[in-house]
């Protein structure tokens, strides 16, 4: 225990205040954290009090400040444990004593919007440096989440922070990064996304990390040995790397029952392979392989196509682009105008297009039901990727029919597997495949089976 | 830059090759091929064309057309149809009893050789009427004729054993093989009238004309042969172990009959050769209830269970030897008993084969009755 190890720490907590009182006989050393502690508390009922009476050894400070919560400090342990809590630290002739200033970080945070959850915590991060670093910090409460702050752009002098847990992060990894966040030169960064865009190697269409509003999703992130970059106002953390088999997963899933999880996780696969199939296999039975359909299913289909002018390929680029206009739409309007847009959409495009004779009804079930697969995944990049893969597919199968549609999944097989996040395989850890990995994949096991860590990402595989 | 290259040679190149859209064919259900002196007469049957413009439903239309050969007549026909007639969906073909006997096989080949038409349509053989007759003929509660044959050919085959359905496929895998012939399924037409071909005829529950499933009839060399009768078309299906269920009436004393329904059953043929003598046994074991009981018999007491197990198996063996009898009688080999001893014994010529096989079948049967439930009363 001493005073200059504590100061060693300051490097990686750039949020760790040391202060320094020096009276004629000795010095005294105040020590806490600024974002988790309540500035006020130690002004008034530390300082305020040091200050006013002459000190000289620890008795004296037990004696004059008038705390109700203090602590006499014995060993390096509880002295890190009290520090991480939102302690306050006071330190005489190397003799420790801690003080609660908890600061109530909750107040101010707003509950997830975008990241819906049914069961665990609502906490969402904000627009504050501070109060995001505090709400890992809260989470993770250990000397060994070190913070690296980087501040990027000559002109914004945005505050990057690189979180990872030493000992479990993969130490080339963050030296990766942590050498792309130095080089990095930007007149504004306005987003966490500039951050990121600039961290890819390659610009690939399916996303390869994770952009979380969610404290809780980051800290559990963290201890599985991923990266966390926090950017300064925004309510966006990036998490890194991230898999394909991520965007299958949520952080409710380890809230709930895992049997039930792993039906939803199924149910999301299946999701993904409808909202990129079901259109272009339609398109392909449709004008190519007949054959392949039941008989009553045919006649159906094609009782239904009679009268319409456009080949099936038109109809369904059509409906696709309608469905698309009307979700960018829906985003971008008011939240009070969203009533005109259900109308317009159901109204007009569905049901009067199809009494008009222009589309047949079957294709706007297929639109429809893929278009609402592809909903299912909160990450909006995936959606946005899957949006246009169904459009490859859709275009292959309305040249070559089924063949289309398969050479199509061939093209997206290839292409999901050369991407690489940030040095790791993309479809881990299906391909290569490790078993250990498979208990929290398409299957979830109970929690407590779930012992040991990615061993693709961290060397420090037992979580116990 | 490369990558956009090779995709637009795909989609490009392929100059979309087979496509079609589903409003521009006319999907063919059902072909019947009739004689007409040395011409073929094709009828086709469309199921997809719409009533009128607004309507939900499909109409059937059947195009008739005359050929030297059956692709000729397809061909003209196309003058007649609005669209291009597709082949994909054929689940029926009907043949005139002129033409079965003319030879099946020669008619067959036309269907093998079009690429689009799947190996899996009935064949049928239409009996004392044209075979345009019946696929012009309306159907209530299916509305495409075609469907309606298959549909109750595949129930009634499930059912009651009193017909067979053969597939293309089957027909011809059977006929190339050596010892056994197909058989192919019987459809009838009763009262035949022209008001039946109408939306009339499923408009009342007393339809003006019906289609009806015949039993079966065997080929010999690709050819129909002879038509078999109820107890010898539940014999064949005996011997060649296509018994799924079936309701067995049964003598139970003087004069009143039950019901035996079978639940399962299976066929097994073994061959001996003993002295130079083929002899073949067919084993049925056949799991049964008792559907029916109006005797008076006590039913409790295993004497009349036993009893009845046995008149059973008089009745299954009589069904046998009638399959047996027709199966002589053609000199056919449609119950596939010659190919059994082939099988087992490849040296088999057809010159030992009238004598051993009449001679040394023995029927050996082993009845298991459950479920009875009947004769509480003492």
């Amino acid at each position: 225990m001493d005073i200059e190890k504590i100061k060693l720490l300051q490097k990686y907590n750039p949020d760790l205040k040391i202060r320094e009182l020096k009276n004629d006989k000795t010095s005294i050393f105040i020590i806490y954290f600024e974002t988790l502690c309540d500035s006020s508390q130690i002004n008034d009922f530390i300082l305020k009090p040091i200050n006013m009476n002459i000190i000289t050894s620890i008795d004296d400070i037990k004696n004059k400040i008038p705390s109700g919560n203090l602590k006499d400090i014995t060993d390096e342990k509880t002295l890190y444990d009290n520090l991480y809590s939102g302690f306050t630290i006071v330190c005489v002739k190397n003799k420790f004593l801690s003080f609660e200033t908890k600061y109530p970080l909750d107040s101010g945070i707003s509950e997830a919007s975008n990241e819906k959850v049914i069961k665990g915590p609502k906490d969402a991060f904000t627009e504050n440096y501070q109060n995001n670093m505090g709400l890992i910090r809260k989470r993770i409460r250990s000397k060994d989440l070190k913070i690296n702050e980087h501040v990027i752009g000559t002109s914004s002098k945005t505050k990057v922070a690189l979180f990872y847990v030493d000992g479990i992060a993969n130490k080339t990894l963050v030296d990766k990064i942590e050498k792309r966040l130095k080089n990095m030169t930007m007149d504004y960064v306005a987003n966490s996304n500039y951050i990121f865009e600039n961290l890819e190697e390659k610009n690939t269409m399916l996303p390869t990390n994770l952009m979380t509003e969610r404290p809780d999703f980051a800290s559990f992130h963290l201890m599985e040995g991923r990266v966390v970059i926090l950017v300064e106002n925004t309510p966006q953390v990036i998490v890194l790397p991230a898999f394909f088999n991520d965007y299958i997963k949520t952080i409710d899933d380890y809230y709930q029952n895992s049997k039930n999880v792993s039906v939803t996780r199924i149910i999301r696969v299946i999701a993904l392979i409808i909202a990129i199939f079901t259109p272009a296999v339609y398109v392909a039975l449709a004008t190519f392989n007949q054959e392949t359909l039941p008989t009553g299913v045919l006649i159906n289909f094609s009782i239904q196509r009679g009268g319409v002018p456009f080949p099936t390929i038109v109809e369904a680029i059509v409906m696709w682009l309608i469905f698309e206009i009307l979700r960018e739409a829906d985003t971008r309007i008011p939240f009070v105008m969203g009533s005109s847009m259900s109308i317009v959409g159901a109204l007009v495009v569905g049901q009067a297009a199809v009494d008009a004779g222009m589309i047949t009804p079957i294709m706007i079930i297929i639109i429809a039901v893929s278009s609402v697969a592809s909903l299912l995944f909160n990450d909006n990049d995936i959606v946005n990727a899957i949006r246009i893969w169904k459009l490859i597919f859709l275009l292959l199968a309305a040249f070559t029919g089924l063949y289309g549609v398969f050479i199509a999944s061939l093209i997206f097989l290839v292409k999901l597997c050369s991407i690489e996040s940030y040095g790791f395989d993309y479809t881990l850890p299906n391909a290569p495949f490790n078993k250990e990995e498979q208990k929290d994949n398409f299957i979830l096991t109970k929690k407590y089976k779930l012992n040991k860590r990615n061993p693709f990402l961290t060397k420090n595989i037992y979580r116990r | 830059m490369k990558k956009i290259f090779i995709i637009l040679l795909i989609l490009l190149m392929s100059g979309c090759y087979n496509y079609k859209e589903l409003n521009q064919i006319s999907i063919i259900s059902s072909i019947a091929i009739d004689k007409d002196d040395d011409e073929y007469k094709v009828s086709a049957q469309i199921m997809n064309a719409k009533e009128d413009e607004e309507s939900e439903n499909s109409q059937v239309i059947v195009y008739t057309e005359k050929g030297k050969t059956i692709n000729e007549a397809l061909r003209k026909m196309t003058l007649k149809a609005p669209n291009n007639l597709y082949g994909g969906h054929l689940s029926k073909l009907v043949l005139s009893e002129e033409v079965a006997k003319e030879g099946i096989i020669n008619v067959l080949d036309v269907f093998q050789r079009l690429t689009e038409v799947r190996n899996e349509f009935t064949i049928t053989v239409s009996k004392g009427i044209d075979a345009s007759d019946v696929i012009k003929v309306m159907t209530a509660p299916e509305s495409v004729p075609a469907e309606y044959v298959t549909t109750s050919l595949k129930s009634a085959d499930i059912a009651s054993a009193l017909t067979y359905s053969t597939k293309l496929d089957e027909f011809v895998s059977l006929y190339l093989k050596e010892y056994i012939d197909p058989v192919i399924a019987v459809v009838e037409v009763e009262d035949y009238k022209k008001k039946g071909t109408t939306t009339d005829n499923t408009a009342t529950t007393d339809p003006i004309s019906k289609l009806v499933l015949g039993n079966i009839a065997v080929t010999k060399d690709g050819k129909l042969e002879r038509y078999l009768t109820e107890n010898e078309t539940i014999g064949y299906n005996f011997v060649r172990n296509q018994v799924q269920e079936m309701i067995i009436p049964v003598k139970c004393d003087d004069n009143n009959y039950s019901s035996i329904s079978i639940l399962g059953n299976e066929t097994k043929t073994d061959v001996n050769k003993i002295n130079n003598k083929y002899k073949v046994n067919i084993n049925i074991k056949t799991n049964a209830i008792i559907a029916e009981y109006n005797c008076s018999d006590n039913l409790t007491k295993e004497k009349t269970i036993k009893k009845l197990e046995k008149a059973t198996e008089k009745k299954i063996k009589y069904y046998v030897d009638k399959s047996i009898n027709a199966q002589n009688e053609t000199k056919g080999k449609f119950l596939g008993i010659e190919r059994t001893i082939y099988l087992d014994y490849p040296e088999y010529k057809n010159e030992n084969f009238d004598i051993s096989v009449n001679a040394d079948v023995n029927l050996s049967r082993k009845g298991e009755i459950r479920n009875s439930s009947k004769g509480a009363k003492k």
